[in-house]
C-alpha cells in the first residue's frame, strides 16, 4: 500500500469513521499539506512507549512541546497520570514559559518533536536557562534525517526517541537500554510488523485498527539488528548514499 | 455558595500548624500559632486578599496542597507589566454537570486547551457512557483542525471568543456550521457583534458562556445562567456551590453591598472539595463584575455579568496578548517621535470573515510626525507573543492595521492606558 493508496482508502471511508469508536490523527506532519486527512485511532490506544520512559525516567512533571494539531494531549496526559506526573502545555513559539516550567514549577521532562529539540535546547542553553532532566523527543518518519540536537547528546539529561509514522502514530520505540545509548536505534512497536524487500520496508499494522496498514511502504528503508539486552530485535534506519 | 460554616472549616484547614506555608505566610501567623479562625463575617471579611502577585511570588512547592504527583495538569498565565508568568495546578474539573442541559456530548468536540483540556472533555464523554472523542484545537494550524472535526463528525466547540471568526471561516469552507449543536466560549467577554456573527454562522448551535481564570483551580468562576440569545447582558453567571463570592470596591477595597446594579471587583473563595491541589480564599480576581439580579430565582443566589478587569494592562488578542508594558517598551525606541504615555483604545469592527480587534493607539507626539508611519513602525515591533508581532498579525488576517491618533490634552491624567469599548 502507498501512501496515496493509502489516502484513496482514508477517502472511501471518509463518511465512515465518525461512526467508528475511534479517535482521528492527521495524517501528515505538515498541517498545511493538501493531502492531509484524518486517520482513525482505536479509542483504547494507551501511548505505552511513552508511560514506560517516564517512568524510567522517574519523571515528575512533563512539558508538552509537540504541536496540538497532532492530538496527542490526552494520550500524553494518560501515560503521565499512569505513572503520577502532570502535564504542563507549552506553545513551541513561547519558550520563555516553557523555560519558566522547567526552572520554578518542577516540570524536568520536555516531549516535542525532533525539529523543536534543537530550537528549544539551543534557547535554553543561550538563555542561560536550567536544563530539563529528561527529553523524549519524536521523530517524524518523513524528516530527511533523525538526529538529536549536540547539546543533549553530549549532556547527562536523558533521552530517548521514537518514530512516529502520522502525528501520534509511534511505530518505533526505545526501551530504557536503547535510550541510555542516545543512538538511532529502535525497537519495532507491539502492534506492528515490518517486512524488508531490498530497499523497501512495509509495515502492516494489528488487525484491530480502525484502519489497518496492510504492507503499507514506508518512506524510509529499515534494517534489523541484534537483539537488545532487553530481548527485543533492534531497528535502524538505513541512510541513503 | 458556601455557607459561613463551610468557610470556617476551609479557613481553619488552610492554616493548620503542620499544613502549607502559603496561608499561614500570608497572615503573617507565628510558626507555632494554631489555625486561623472566624467567629463572624466580619472576621472573614477582615482576611488580607489573595492577589496574583502574591501567588506569583510564591513557589508551586509553598502553594500545593497535594503532592505535584496527585496534580493533573498545571495552567499558566501571564505575569502582567512584565512579570514571571504563573503556574497554577489543577486537579479534576467539577461542578459542570450544567453543561448537559444544553447539549449531549455524545459526539466528538472541537476544544482548545482552555477552558478546559482536552482530556478532562474525554472523561466527561466517557463519565456519561459515551466514546471519548474530542478534537483538539490548534489556533496555528485551524484549518487542519477542522479538516479532522469534519471527519470525526463534531457537533460542539469549546473556544475562546477570539478563536471563533477563524474557525468560523473554515467550517463555512468545509460546509459543516450548520452540524455545530453547541458553543462554549471562554476568555474576553462575548460582544454583541460577535455574538451576532455565532448566530448567522452557527444557526444551530446553543452559545455558552464560560468565565473562568487560570488562577482559579475549581473552575469556573461563574455559572451561566442561561446562554447567549442577545438579550443584555449577553452572559450573565451565578456562583456555585463550591464558592463564596464577594464585592469590593477595587479603589478601597471596601465591601460593595450585593444590590442589583452595583458594580465593584469580584472576589472569590473557591474550594472544590478534595482533592484540591490549591484551595483559594478572597482572591481578587482583578474582574470588574456588576450585579444583574440580587437573587436569580432559577439559581438561588445573586448573578452578575463581567464588565472588564480593573486597570486593564493587557488583553488577550488572538495569537498572544497585547500589553501595556510592551507598547511602551516600543514608544521608548522611537523618542524623537513620542513619548512613552499612551491609552490604548481598542474595539472590534465587522469584516466579512467576522468581528476582528480595531485598536486606536493614542500617543503623545514630539514634532512634526506622519502618524500612519508611526503606526506602521510601532505595529512591527509590537510582539503580543514572543516571537509574533501585532503587523504578522495583521499579515494572518487576524486583527485590522493599528491606527495612531494624537493623546488629547483631556486624556492626560488618572486614565486606564487599555480600554476596550
Amino acid at each position: 500500500m502507498t501512501h496515496a493508496e493509502l489516502i484513496r482508502k482514508i477517502d472511501e471511508a471518509q463518511d465512515r469513521i465518525r461512526d467508528m469508536p475511534c479517535f482521528v490523527v492527521p495524517t501528515s506532519f505538515d498541517p498545511d499539506d493538501p493531502e492531509l486527512r484524518a486517520f482513525p485511532r482505536p479509542l483504547q490506544w494507551k501511548w505505552a512507549s511513552v508511560e514506560t520512559t517516564l517512568r524510567a525516567f522517574c519523571s515528575r512533571g512533563i512539558v508538552m512541546r509537540l504541536p496540538l494539531f497532532w492530538q496527542i494531549e490526552p494520550a500524553l496526559f494518560a501515560a503521565g497520570q499512569a505513572v503520577g506526573t502532570p502535564i504542563f502545555v507549552n506553545d513551541q513559539g513561547n519558550m520563555p514559559v516553557g523555560a519558566a516550567a522547567i526552572r520554578t514549577a518542577n516540570m524536568d521532562t520536555v516531549v516535542t518533536d525532533s525539529q523543536d529539540a534543537f530550537k528549544f535546547s539551543s534557547y535554553l542553553l543561550e538563555a542561560g536557562a536550567q536544563f530539563p532532566d529528561a527529553w523524549i523527543i519524536v521523530h517524524p518518519v518523513s524528516r530527511n534525517e533523525w538526529t538529536i540536537p549536540a547539546p543533549l547528546q553530549n549532556s547527562t539529561a536523558h533521552v530517548a526517541q521514537e518514530v512516529h509514522i502520522f502525528p501520534g502514530v509511534p511505530f518505533l520505540e526505545q526501551c530504557e537500554k536503547l535510550a541510555a545509548k542516545k543512538e538511532l536505534v529502535f525497537h519495532l512497536s507491539e502492534p506492528y510488523r515490518l517486512e524488508m524487500e531490498g530497499d523497501a520496508t512495509y509495515l502492516t499494522s494489528a488487525a484491530d485498527d480502525p484502519l489497518p496498514l496492510l504492507r503499507y511502504e514506508l518512506p524510509i528503508t529499515l534494517v534489523r539488528g541484534e537483539q537488545c539486552l532487553c530481548g527485543k530485535r533492534m531497528v535502524a534506519r538505513v541512510e541513503e548514499s | 455558595m458556601l455557607s459561613f460554616e463551610e468557610l470556617r472549616v476551609l479557613l481553619e484547614r488552610c492554616t493548620e500548624t503542620s499544613g502549607v506555608s502559603f496561608y499561614r505566610n500570608l497572615y503573617g501567623m507565628a510558626p507555632e500559632s494554631p489555625a486561623r479562625t472566624i467567629r463572624d463575617l466580619d472576621d472573614w471579611t477582615s482576611l488580607p486578599f489573595v492577589t496574583k502577585d502574591a501567588l506569583i511570588a510564591s513557589p508551586l512547592r509553598e502553594r500545593l496542597f497535594i503532592p505535584l504527583s496527585e496534580v493533573d495538569h498545571l495552567r499558566t498565565s501571564s505575569g502582567t507589566s512584565g512579570k514571571p508568568p504563573l503556574f497554577s495546578p489543577r486537579t479534576f474539573l467539577r461542578n459542570m454537570e450544567y453543561r448537559f442541559t444544553y447539549h449531549d456530548f455524545k459526539k466528538p468536540i472541537l476544544s482548545y486547551t482552555v477552558p478546559a483540556m482536552p482530556h478532562w472533555h474525554q472523561h466527561v464523554q466517557e463519565s456519561h457512557g459515551f466514546p471519548a472523542r474530542v478534537v483538539t484545537f490548534d489556533p496555528k494550524n485551524a484549518e487542519a483542525c477542522v479538516r479532522l472535526a469534519k471527519a470525526a463528525g463534531a457537533d460542539s466547540m469549546s473556544l475562546f471568543a477570539f478563536h471563533i471568526p477563524l474557525v468560523a471561516e473554515h467550517m463555512k469552507r468545509h460546509g459543516i456550521a450548520h452540524r455545530i449543536r453547541f458553543i462554549e466560549i471562554a476568555g474576553e467577554a462575548c460582544t454583541k457583534l460577535l455574538f451576532e456573527f455565532m448566530r448567522e454562522t452557527f444557526p444551530n448551535a446553543t452559545i455558552l458562556p464560560f468565565y473562568g481564570s487560570s488562577e482559579v483551580e475549581d473552575c469556573p468562576i461563574g455559572m451561566p445562567c442561561r446562554p447567549i440569545t442577545g438579550e443584555e447582558p449577553l452572559s450573565v453567571y451565578h456562583a456555585k456551590r463550591s464558592h463564596y463570592h464577594e464585592l469590593v470596591d477595587p479603589d478601597t477595597l471596601a465591601p460593595v453591598q450585593v444590590i442589583s446594579g452595583a458594580e465593584g471587583e469580584l472576589v472569590i473563595t473557591a474550594y472544590p472539595g478534595e482533592p484540591s491541589s490549591f484551595p483559594l480564599i478572597r482572591y481578587r480576581t482583578g474582574d470588574i463584575v456588576r450585579v444583574v439580579g440580587d437573587h436569580c430565582e432559577q439559581h438561588g443566589t445573586w448573578s452578575f455579568t463581567v464588565l472588564g478587569r480593573v486597570g486593564m494592562d493587557f488583553l488577550k488578542v488572538p495569537g498572544g496578548v497585547l500589553r501595556a508594558d510592551e507598547i511602551e517598551r516600543v514608544l521608548r525606541t522611537m523618542p524623537e517621535r513620542v513619548s512613552d504615555r499612551f491609552e490604548l483604545h481598542c474595539s472590534e469592527e465587522k469584516t466579512l470573515t467576522g468581528p476582528k480587534l480595531k485598536p486606536i493607539l493614542h500617543v503623545e507626539i514630539r514634532g512634526e510626525v506622519d502618524l500612519t508611519t508611526l503606526a506602521q513602525d510601532i505595529a512591527r515591533n509590537l510582539r503580543v507573543a514572543p516571537s509574533f508581532t501585532y503587523n504578522d498579525g495583521v499579515g494572518k488576517g487576524r486583527y485590522l492595521p493599528l491606527v495612531c491618533a494624537p493623546l488629547g490634552t483631556s486624556t492626560h491624567g488618572k486614565t486606564r492606558r487599555l480600554s476596550m469599548h
